[in-house]
Formats: structure tokens, C-alpha cells, sequence
């Protein structure tokens, strides 16, 4: 709704005025959801799932259509018209009601992959409040007094590797979305859905003052 | 109220505790009680203290008993008796008493003017004794101890002297434990046998010697993570207290399987030594010499590195081999060294490099100096990715943080190799940290490169440039063009920039030209097809993160002014309608029917390949028709042959993978 009457508004300003501002606000709602697939792949992947190395088991079919693909180049076409008269119209608002946030690059597929193993690793250190996760959309180690000595190491290593993927993960969506400015709202964003949304009843997550509460 | 001043070491304590049961105080007075309401050591505050000394009238001697009501560990009493020995002095011992949960008993003489006094305490909590050391060492908040202890403390000294002439501290348990309050600085089930011993020479000098050993239990000390039982430990030190430092003439340490080392060194403590707490987190090394004897791989990776490295491309190796030689340490940080490194092999195991047998000298000098003999290494075979060189040498010039080659190098890389003309690193590890490289490529075999990286075996050689490198904010930036020579053509790699290289997630990108390849050669070894002709192209913004294509806008097309023969075979048109998303035996077979049968290469006015490759999906075009129609292939004469695109999307990875597909088995594969 309020991208509308945005759009109204720009649309009757253009009429009035020839130059206008636009801001491009960070798409908050469609970042959660972004958040929430990726948290969802992280935590529920696990194994061998969405593993994209296995090469095809059976051959394909041998009877296959002739020469040239069969492909629906119909439907970009029409959206390339219906934007093209869109832009024609009402050019810059174009580009605020159709903002979203694309988390489908080979990049972020790459990163949550590794994320997704390590998760099996990690999961019975959240589960023990050993780690927690913070404001920033990393993870730390809350107590490691209550790991086992030898698996206190171990911690620490997948604390390290972790956080350097979820620090290639966000600039790998803002720069996915060609806004890098939007990182530290992406990893707000992810921070707040892996709370609300993958931690477990009992996980540990650091507020905005750093204090450690638990979920 | 009596009050001691505060001692500056236990020993003060003991002698105060002899002069009190020294029998001058008054040999007509048959019986002696002495109440103290409190004394104040830096160890505990004790109250209501109570000495009571009598003669016994049949045996002379002295006998007697003592109570404290209030101690840090609950109240203690005591018999002691007493034993003239001869007319110089006194022999005293007291009862067994319970301290600390376990058992303290103690002794002590005077003989002249030469006293002894020895503690024995018996599995004797670690906690109390921790509480009890807080004077002397700063122990910091939350740390804790656990287990017991049988420790033995021997005094002896003159009583005109200040401090004892000789200490002696013995420390014996098993299953023992502590750790910091955050947890990461810890050790559990222990067995520790420890000696400290300390002893005055005339001129005032105190000489410490000692040991500690331990056999068994595991510590953790930050990322290092150490089982004893794996690697006995034994680390014996001789050395001399100074005032506000110690002086270590001889340490030695040995890990079995993992260290042996010796060295000298000189250790500062921030105050008086003795006066002030010791904080061992305030201690600086001013200065100390290694000998390492050994330092066994991969054990000396596993324990003391890898975690160290987490998150970087060096927490995944396979490590075997030795290294030995000296090192330098000055004011906490290594400043020189002399390593011989015996077989030392590195592998990665998530495959990014490896090194078998590297072996040498290295010789490291601080800024202001000239090393007595450069840094010489060798080694049997080692690589990039899939890119593997044979043996090799190198010499070079290792100074402070910077490093540079002596003289240019040749490294193998299959049958060609690289010659690096220029190498030189500064200001290594710091932000500002800068490579420079030059080197030129003797041509390599492009069949030997495609088998590495499990490409279809293609022909030709490389050879090429390597311009100047430099490395910026963790970015290894070009700073010229690469080129390459292969399939007698050209291919020219610019604005080439590799973020993060020794990180997880590398980036790569480049633009690369490709300059009239001789397509003969490129396509004589596949099973894609034979072409005749030449190909150009382009390859924009290239990029490809952890070394897999993400994006390009990829060109190959003949070249206009191509006058050369361009035939192709049925096999390759039949590949390239395969790309072209057609598929099957269909083409093969349409073209093996009525007069085409006889016909088995066709000639070709052009070849057009574009993929806009852009999320996982190659966006598939040639040379424009008309609409939506490309050719891929433009036929010529008669009979001929076009392959006409319409608008074409593949999904990249299954593109890869059915061409994987195909190179193994020789099938054919369809795109949809």
C-alpha cells in the first residue's frame, strides 16, 4: 500500500515537476523472507541435500525434439513491453515497486551449502548454549567453560569459519542486489530471523546492549 | 596484637614462626604461654592464636601445643614437641593436622644460627593452595583449580639473613584441573609432578631451577589444544631471579612425537619481583634464543596451529616432515631465525596446494641486517589447485617483513614451467603489505593442463607474460595483462583482480580477449568435433567466486577477415546443436540420410557463440537473424548446413555437468 501511493505521489509530481528524488528504500519484508529460505536451508539442509555436485545417474532420454529449444521467450517479452510503457510513463517510481531482495545467486548457494554442513556440527553447541547468536548476524561463544576441553577448540574453529561465511554471505546478497550499502541491514535483517526463526527454545541470542538472553 | 610487616616471600613467615620457639627467650621460665589475637600475613589473617610451651620436668625438654581459632581454613590445633639438640640448638616437630581437606605436618631446627623448616601437606586441595598463592602470583577472577596435591615445602636458612639461603617446592598429583573464567585456558585430569627449588649465594643472588612434568590429562591454552598422554611433557628450567625480571640460562621443553627445544631468555615483569604479585599475563619475553631440535609434523600443526588458522586457506592441512634451527624472540615477537626444514610436505586438503618434501634453509634477519647466507629451498613437487610443478629450487632473501628472489627461478608446471623474473614481498602481513611479481610462461602443454583440471583434452601449448602483481587489501591486483599463447592464438587476461585469495571465498575477475585460435588444434583431441578455422572472442566481466564461474558475457565467433579453410565435421555440428539446446542422435542421424550421408565434413561461412552467463543461467545466443533467431552456425556451399538458435536459456550447472557426462562416456545430451 504504501508503495502505491508512493507511486501516485511520483506519478502526480512528474506532472507538476520534471525533476524529482527518489530514494530506494532497503525492502525490508522481502529481506526476511530472503532470511527466512536461507535460515530454513541452513538449519534443515543438512547432508546431502541440495548438494549440486552429483552428476546425472542415468543418461538422457534418446529421442529428443529437433533443432532449437523449446523455451518461452513469449512471457519476457511481454513484461519487457509492459516495462518499457512503464517506464515510459512514470520512469523512475519503476524501479521502487518492483524492489525485492535476490538471494538466488551461485555465490549465496555456495556459502549456505558450506554453512548448511557445518550447521551438523554446530547444532548441539547452540542446543547447549555454548554459542549463541548476536545482534550482528554473526555467532559467538557464550560459554565454552561447558563444552567438553577437547571439544572447545573445535568451537572455536567453527566460530571463525562461521562468521566468515556469514560475513561472504551478506556482501554476496547486497552485491547479488547491486546495493553493497545494504549489508548492514541485511545482516540486521538476518540476525533478527535467526532468532525469531532458527533459533531452537533455549538457544542463546545477544540483545542490542550484548547482554545474552535466551530464547 | 602482634602484626608482622608484610614479608615479601613465604620464607619471611618461616623464620619468624623459629625465632618464636627459640628457647632464649627465657631458659628459667619453665612454662610459656603466648596468645596473639591476630596476624596478618599476605597469605591469610589469622586470629586467636595461641602457643603454649612447657619443660617437661623428667626429659628437659620442651613440649607444647598450638591453636589458631581462626584460619582460612577453619581452626588448627596442634601438639608440638620439641627435642634438645645438644647444647647448640633445637629440633622441633608438630602433630599432623588437617589443612585444606587434606594433611599438613611440619618440622623444623635451629642449630646455631642455621635453621630448617619443612612443610609436608598431603593431598591437599589445589583451591586452598591457589587461595593461599594470591599474595605472591595475581591470580586472575574466575580462575579456579581442582584436585589434590601432595606438595612438600623445604626451608633453610641463617637467622641473621633476611631471606632463606635455599627453597625447595615440590608439587605431586594426579587428575588435577583449572581453568580462566572464560573457559579457554584450561586443563583437565592431569598428573603433575613439579619441583621449584631456589637458593641464595653469598653475594645475595638467588638461583631458581626446577622442572615440570606431566604425563597424562589434556589442556586447552587458547586455540592450542594439547593431550598429554599423546605427547609426555617435560620442561626443565636453571635460571637467576633479578629484581624486577628473571634471567633463563638454560630452559628446556620436550613434547614427545612433537618438540624438543632448548633456549635462553630473559623474561620482565612489570614491579619488584617478589614485592608485586606476579601476573603472568603481564610477563614479557625481552629476549630469548631458541634451539629447536625438532619440531615433529603433523603433530606441531594440529596442536599448536590449526585452530589458530580457522578461516583461513590454512586450517585444512595434511602436514608431515621436521623442522629444526633457531629463532630469535625479542620483546614477545620473533625477530630472526635460522630453520633447516627436513621433508617438510603440505598438503591442503580441500585441495588448494600442496608441496612434497620441501627441504632447506631458511635464514630470517631483522630490517638492519644482511643474512650471512641467503634462504636456500627445494622441494620434490608442488602446486596450485591442479596446476602441479616438478622439483624445484629457489634463494631468496628473507629481511624483517620483507622478502625478495635472489635471482629468478624456473618452476616446472608440467612439461613447460613458469619463470618468475621478479619476486618481491614488503611490509608481509601488515595492511600495507605488498607483492610484486613478474614472470613469463614456457609453453605448456594445453593436453597435460586439460587432463589436470578434467577437461576435454584440448591441444596446443600455453605460454605467455605474467605482468606485474601486486597485492592491496587482500586483493592480488594485475597490473598488467596476462596473456597466454595457445592453439596458435592469443588469450589476453585484463584488469585481472583475485580477492581474498588465501581466504574461504576467493574472487576473481577479468575481462579475457581470445585472438584468432587456430581451431584445428583446439578441437583435434576432442570428442566435441573436428573444426577447421579461426575463432575470436571475449569473455567480460569475468568472475568467478571460489574458483566456479558465476558470470560472464562470453563471445566466440569466426573472425571477418578469417580466409582460411572452414570445414566441420558432423560430430561437431552435432555437439554444437547439443549446446544449442537440440539433442539426441536426431542431427547425427539427419545428416547420415540420402545424399548428406556422403558427406562427412561441411564448409562454414561462421561460427557464433554467446553466453551471457548471469545466476546459474547461460543466456544462449550467435549471430543475429532476425526476431529471436541466432545461427550458431552459418553453412556455406552446398550441401550446407546451418544451426539456428531461438532464445536460449540453460541451466549453467546442468550444462556442466551433462558435458562432464558426455566426456566420459561419448553420449550425447540434451539441454532444456
Amino acid at each position: 500500500m504504501k508503495n502505491l501511493l508512493k507511486l501516485k505521489l511520483t506519478a502526480a509530481s512528474l506532472m507538476i515537476a520534471s525533476c524529482i528524488t527518489i530514494n530506494v528504500y532497503f525492502p525490508a519484508g522481502a529481506a526476511e523472507k530472503a532470511a527466512d529460505q536461507i535460515i530454513d536451508s541452513v538449519i534443515q539442509g543438512g547432508g546431502d541435500r541440495g548438494n549440486t555436485q552429483t552428476p546425472p545417474t542415468t543418461p538422457p532420454p534418446a529421442t529428443t525434439p529437433p533443432i532449437g529449444l523449446i523455451d518461452s521467450f513469449v512471457t519476457p517479452h511481454v513484461n519487457h513491453l509492459a516495462g518499457l510503457l512503464l517506464d515510459a510513463l512514470i520512469p523512475s517510481a519503476h524501479a521502487q515497486t518492483e524492489m525485492n531482495l535476490d538471494v538466488s545467486s551461485p555465490e549465496i548457494r555456495a556459502i549456505t551449502a558450506s554453512m548448511q554442513t557445518r550447521f551438523g556440527q554446530l547444532e548441539r553447541f547452540f542446543d547447549s548454549g555454548v554459542v549463541g547468536l548476536t545482534a550482528d548476524g554473526l555467532i559467538d561463544i557464550r560459554d565454552i567453560g561447558s563444552a567438553a576441553l577437547p571439544d572447545r577448540a573445535l568451537v572455536k574453529r567453527l566460530v571463525a569459519e562461521d562468521n566468515a561465511d556469514r560475513n561472504a554471505l551478506y556482501d554476496a546478497i547486497a552485491r547479488k542486489n547491486e546495493r553493497p550499502e545494504w549489508a548492514p541491514d541485511i545482516r540486521r535483517i538476518f540476525a533478527q530471523r535467526w532468532v525469531e526463526r532458527g533459533a531452537k527454545p533455549g538457544w542463546y541470542f545477544k540483545d542490542l546492549n550484548g547482554n545474552w538472553k535466551q530464547r | 596484637m602482634a602484626r608482622f610487616y608484610r614479608p615479601s616471600s613465604p620464607a619471611r613467615l618461616g623464620i619468624a614462626a623459629a625465632l618464636l620457639l627459640t628457647p632464649q627467650v627465657a631458659p628459667a621460665i619453665d612454662r610459656l604461654t603466648l596468645r596473639i589475637e591476630r596476624i596478618e600475613t599476605p597469605a591469610a589473617v589469622l586470629k586467636d592464636a595461641t602457643l603454649k610451651v612447657s619443660i617437661d620436668p623428667k626429659t628437659t625438654a620442651p613440649r607444647g601445643s598450638l591453636s589458631i581459632g581462626s584460619t582460612p581454613v577453619g581452626p588448627i590445633a596442634l601438639n608440638l614437641a620439641l627435642r634438645d639438640a645438644g647444647s647448640q640448638g633445637f629440633i622441633f616437630a608438630g602433630d599432623d593436622f588437617e589443612f585444606a581437606g587434606g594433611e599438613v605436618g611440619f618440622s623444623g631446627s635451629l642449630i646455631g644460627r642455621r635453621w630448617t623448616f619443612a612443610i609436608t601437606a598431603n593431598a591437599i586441595s589445589s583451591e586452598a593452595l591457589l587461595q593461599l598463592s594470591k599474595p605472591f602470583v595475581d591470580v586472575p577472577e574466575g580462575f579456579y583449580a581442582q584436585g589434590r596435591l601432595d606438595t612438600l615445602l623445604q626451608l633453610a636458612g641463617r637467622t641473621d639473613a633476611q631471606l632463606p639461603e635455599n627453597a625447595n617446592l615440590e608439587f605431586r598429583g594426579s587428575e588435577l584441573g583449572f581453568s580462566n573464567a572464560a573457559g579457554d585456558f584450561a586443563a583437565e585430569g592431569i598428573g603433575l609432578d613439579a619441583r621449584l627449588g631456589l637458593s641464595a649465594d653469598a653475594t645475595g643472588k638467588i638461583k631458581i631451577a626446577g622442572y615440570i612434568k606431566s604425563e597424562q590429562g589434556e589442556a586447552l591454552f587458547d586455540t592450542a589444544y594439547l593431550k598429554l598422554a599423546s605427547h609426555p611433557t617435560r620442561i626443565g628450567f636453571e635460571g637467576e631471579l633479578e629484581p624486577n625480571g628473571l634471567n633463563i640460562g638454560l630452559l628446556e621443553i620436550k613434547q614427545e612425537g612433537m618438540i624438543s627445544a632448548t633456549a635462553s631468555a630473559r623474561v620482565a615483569q612489570p614491579g619488584k619481583l617478589l614485592d608485586t604479585p606476579l601476573d603472568l599475563r603481564k610477563l614479557k619475553i625481552e629476549s630469548a634464543a631458541f634451539t629447536l631440535n625438532e619440531l615433529r609434523f603433523p603433530a606441531v600443526y594440529t596442536t599448536y596451529l590449526q585452530t589458530a588458522l580457522a578461516g583461513s586457506s590454512l586450517d585444512a592441512l595434511e602436514s608431515s616432515g621436521r623442522i629444526a634451527g633457531t629463532l630469535l624472540i625479542r620483546d614477545n615477537n620473533p625477530v630472526a631465525g635460522d630453520l633447516r626444514l627436513d621433508d617438510l610436505s603440505l598438503r591442503d586438503s580441500k585441495g588448494l596446494f600442496f608441496f612434497d618434501r620441501l627441504r632447506g634453509q631458511v635464514s630470517w634477519v631483522p630490517e638492519d641486517q644482511e643474512p650471512l647466507e641467503p634462504s636456500a629451498l627445494m622441494w620434490d613437487a608442488g602446486g596450485i589447485y591442479e596446476v602441479r610443478g616438478g622439483t624445484s629450487s629457489l634463494r631468496l632473501v628473507l629481511r624483517g617483513m620483507s622478502a625478495s628472489l635472489l635471482e629468478p627461478v624456473r618452476l616446472p608446471v608440467f612439461d613447460g614451467a613458469i619463470n618468475v623474473q621478479e619476486l618481491r614481498v614488503t611490509d608481509a602481513g601488515s595492511p600495507n603489505m605488498q607483492v610484486q611479481f613478474t614472470g613469463e610462461i614456457e609453453p605448456i602443454s594445453m593436453s597435460e593442463i586439460s587432463q589436470a583440471f578434467g577437461w576435454p583434452e584440448l591441444g596446443g601449448f600455453v605460454t605467455g607474460r605474467i605482468p606485474r602483481v601486486e597485492f592491496k587489501d587482500n586483493t592480488l591486483i594485475f597490473g598488467g595483462d596476462l596473456e597466454a599463447e595457445m592453439f596458435d592464438g592469443l588469450v589476453r587476461g585484463s584488469d585481472i583482480k583475485l580477492s581474498d585469495p588465501l581466504g574461504r571465498w576467493p574472487r576473481l575477475s577479468a575481462d579475457l580477449t581470445i585472438e584468432n585460435l587456430d581451431l584445428e588444434t583446439l578441437t583435434s583431441t576432442l570428442e566435441f568435433g573436428a573444426i577447421t578455422g579461426r575463432i575470436d572472442g571475449k569473455v567480460d566481466n569475468l568472475e568467478l567466486f571460489a574458483w566456479a564461474p558465476v558470470s560472464f558475457d562470453a563471445w566466440l565467433r569466426t573472425p571477418d577477415d578469417d580466409n582460411s579453410r572452414k570445414r566441420i565435421s558432423v560430430d561437431a555440428i552435432n555437439s554444437i546443436a547439443n549446446v544449442g539446446g537440440s539433442a539426441g542422435s536426431g542431427v547425427a542421424s539427419a545428416l547420415q540420410m540420402g545424399a548428406l550421408r556422403f558427406f562427412s565434413r561441411y564448409s562454414y561461412r561462421q561460427l557464433a557463440i554467446r553466453c551471457v552467463l548471469e545466476d546459474d543461467v547461460c543466456r544462449l545466443s550467435g549471430a543475429p537473424i532476425a526476431d529471436n533467431r541466432y545461427y550458431l552456425l552459418e553453412g556455406a556451399g552446398v550441401p550446407r548446413v546451418d544451426i539456428i538458435g531461438n532464445s536460449g536459456r540453460i541451466q549453467w550447472s546442468e550444462l556442466l555437468r551433462q558435458v562432464a557426462w558426455q566426456i566420459e562416456t561419448g553420449g550425447t545430451f540434451s539441454v532444456q
